[in-house]
């Protein structure tokens, strides 16, 4: 019945739009046969397609009231540019059609519009069955490119369906989003997300970026940055007069004050002529207000006070016998005026014979300083958190730390323990364990410890003990190391060497969140000792720089085993995270440049020496001469249980 | 009391033991040791017994030295003194056997 109805404004909808005759014939097929009846082409997928091909889709919502299972709205524009909708429980008959109202209608809007941000966009909606189908998503690329994007995450985040939104914005495809994307700080390609993505990975995804960090900091940091920007023009603006006024108020000295006034001096002598000027002007005016005043006094013989102080506000009306209080005034005025210029014009050499003429002057510059003062302080605060904000920027300047962790790599051993080391090797009970490691269940047995005598091969109980050691050291110290994830030795055994045939299975529940704590693919890199039946070697999956490498003292290399852990990577992304990761494309090296061993015996200390110091993240500066130092330093380590 | 009973083809006596304890008690599970040839062997062992005599009987059967043979559950070391409940170990669980490696240098 749904179905029907659905498949009804799917045919209307494929009639009034221009489809390509492959689309089109793909909805006759719809048409003619039943959704359940046809198993040979799966309609979702080919609507999925047709709707792909011919529709711009904007972004996604959730239809938390649609009755039939998850449901998404997809704003998007249908080619005939009309807005938009798709809907339904599952895409059966992938069932959607045309908007039937305006997004502004208030009723519909309950139930499918987004939010007011979005009203004026078009709206179509998508739904799928759980696992989620997610077209594409964005809101239109006007808006993303207009100056609401950065304001968007915050409409968003307010809304229900904001988060999953908002991921969409990032994750979204095509090459109308590259310039939104650029935006958005992010620089891929828009990709799309596809039914192998779940709605709760989707949801978490989501969260994770808006729940941790709210905006991207490319955003915050564009937008302080334009915010600055702002000050900083507003800052240019008012600068002139403050430049003085600062002068002035800290050019206490001799020099600095005559500079200054000689500066203030011409510019103004330049204003006082003017009103000079003015001035001489509005005077001849009074003379010949004050002659007819005079004249009229004479004639009316009224005494001249009483007119003055009947008189009217009018300059140059020389036709009134009235005279207003301005004219005396003005008169002052005149006076004042005239020293002061005068003054002026006698220069520099008793410029200013009282200091309230300039003091007037630094009083008014003054006035400027609070707001000077709180535009500093708006540009400081701006500075600051944009310092802020570009520390927590991963910016990896570690030159100075190198040198400290290189150096902490080579501490000397104290007398005591190199007393210890001495018993734990030398020893006569062979069989006594000499330390256990409770979390791994390693016990060392002097037996085993001895391999660790100089010309002796290493076992994998030390190595794998040391492995311990080391994610213990990172785990209490994870500032100063990287995150990795150390394997013990059996892993490759069990992942591939043993059968040689990949094995997935055989490790699956080896990494477990729930034993580890946290996701393979989240870490920077992943250790994983191998053992080529007599000889040890490390290999790096470099997660966080994407690339993989094979770590041979002998300058050995062996494609296979990166092979076996790109894909390896693959698959736990896949199967953990429910990731794609493109680790395949990865690059593979083989440096031949790292520390090589000399002589028959130590690949095994190159191994774990190697683990270490990617584990501090500092290059591999240590050579064959250091093994016997790093041996004994070995010994104490295991001893402690405490790799440092 | 069978502490422990291995049997190549873990079927039909497996299967009749389990009829006769149910397992819905917890008493006793089915544990797979797996070696590195790819070989299998089959215990079946109470949970609130310790691993000792799986292991000890497993490096009997292939006749290598309990030393020199590591178990691996799920990648973690097993201790002999460790038992299937403690390791939330449930029925038909697999449990790896690996010789201990050593290494010095290839082709010197």
């Amino acid at each position: 019945m749904v179905n029907n109805l659905y498949k009804r404004r799917l045919d209307d909808m494929y009639d009034q739009s221009s489809l390509p005759l492959s689309t089109k014939r793909k909805k006759a097929h719809l048409s003619n046969s039943s959704p359940t009846s046809d198993k040979g082409q799966h309609p979702k997928k080919s609507f999925l397609q047709a709707f792909e091909d011919q529709y711009k889709i904007f972004a996604t919502t959730p239809l938390s009231r649609m009755r039939h299972g998850t449901s998404f709205a997809v704003t998007g524009n249908s080619p005939a540019g009309r807005p938009l909708v798709a809907q339904g429980s599952s895409f059966v008959a992938g069932s959607h059609y045309e908007c039937p109202w305006t997004p502004r209608t208030p009723r519909r809007q309950r139930h499918y519009s987004p939010r007011r941000p979005w009203n004026n966009h078009t709206v179509a909606g998508i739904s799928a069955r759980s696992p989620v189908n997610v077209l594409g998503l964005c809101s239109t690329p006007e808006v993303l490119s207009s100056a609401t994007v950065s304001e968007l995450p915050s409409h968003l985040a307010r809304s229900s369906f904001g988060p999953r939104l908002y991921s969409s914005l990032c994750t979204g495809r095509g090459a109308d989003w590259s310039d939104a994307g650029k935006k958005l700080g992010v620089s891929k390609g828009w990709y799309r997300l596809t039914t192998d993505m779940s709605e709760t990975r989707l949801n978490d995804m989501c969260r994770e970026r808006l729940v941790s960090k709210e905006l991207p900091e490319s955003i915050v940091l564009s937008k302080l940055k334009d915010e600055n920007r702002a000050l900083e023009k507003k800052l240019h603006a008012v600068r002139p007069e403050p430049r003085v006024s600062n002068n002035l108020s800290s050019g206490r000295t001799e020099d600095v004050e005559q500079l200054e006034m000689s500066e203030l001096d011409s510019e103004m002598l330049k204003a006082y002529r003017q009103s000079i000027a003015s001035i001489q002007g509005d005077e001849k005016r009074l003379a010949d207000i004050s002659k007819t005043c005079s004249n009229l006094q004479e004639a009316r013989y009224v005494s001249p006070d009483s007119v003055l102080s009947k008189a009217v506000p009018v300059m140059g009306s020389d036709s009134s016998g009235e005279i207003s209080d301005v004219v005396t005034q003005q008169g002052r005025n005149v006076a004042d005026h005239d020293k002061l210029a005068s003054r002026i014009e006698r220069g520099g050499d008793s410029h200013f014979a009282k200091p309230d003429d300039w003091r007037a002057l630094y009083d008014r510059t003054k006035s400027y300083d609070p707001k000077l003062e709180i535009l500093k302080l708006e540009a400081e605060f701006a500075e600051k958190q944009l310092a802020a904000l570009s520390l927590r920027r991963p910016t990896i300047s570690k030159a100075k730390k190198d040198v400290k962790d290189v150096a902490e790599a080579f501490t000397p051993l104290s007398e005591e323990a190199e007393e210890d080391i001495d018993d734990a090797l030398q020893g006569s009970d062979r069989s006594k364990v000499l330390t256990f490691h409770k979390k791994s269940s390693i016990d060392v047995t002097r037996a085993v410890m001895q391999c660790l005598l100089p010309g002796a091969w290493l076992n994998d109980e030390v190595i794998n003990l040391y492995m311990e050691l080391l994610k213990e050291r990172e785990v209490q110290e994870p500032k100063k190391f990287l995150k990795c994830h150390f394997f013990n030795t059996f892993f490759y055994n069990k992942l591939f060497k043993d059968k040689r045939s990949y094995d997935y299975k055989a490790v699956r529940r080896w990494t477990t969140q729930k034993k580890l704590g946290y996701s393979l693919s989240d870490c920077d890199k992943i250790l994983v000792p191998i053992h080529q039946d007599i000889h040890w070697c490390l290999a790096v999956i470099n997660i966080r720089d994407k690339k993989l490498e094979y770590l041979d003292s002998l300058q050995g290399g062996d494609n296979t085993v990166l092979k076996v852990l790109a894909r390896y990577i693959a698959d736990e992304a896949k199967d953990k995270d429910g990731k794609v990761l493109d680790s395949n494309t990865w690059e593979h090296n083989f440096p031949q440049d790292i520390p090589q061993q000399l002589n028959g015996c130590d690949c095994g200390m190159f191994m774990l020496k190697y683990a270490d110091f990617h584990s501090r993240g500092v290059p591999l500066s240590f050579k064959q001469g250091d093994m016997p130092y790093f041996r004994r330093r070995l010994v104490w380590e295991l001893l402690q249980l405490k790799a440092t | 009391m069978a502490g422990v009973e291995d049997s190549n083809t873990a079927g039909s006596a497996l299967h009749n033991e389990e009829e006769k304890k149910p397992l819905d008690h917890g008493a006793h599970i089915n544990l797979k040791v797996k070696g590195q040839d790819g070989g299998e062997v089959f215990f079946r062992i109470k949970s609130s017994a310790t691993l000792r005599k799986l292991m000890n009987a497993y490096c009997e059967r292939q006749s290598v030295d309990s030393s020199s043979m590591a178990f691996l559950f799920d990648g973690r070391r097993l201790r002999a003194d460790q038992t299937p409940a403690e390791l939330d170990m449930e029925d038909g669980d697999e449990i790896d056997a690996m010789l201990h490696q050593t290494g010095g240098a290839s082709g010197l």
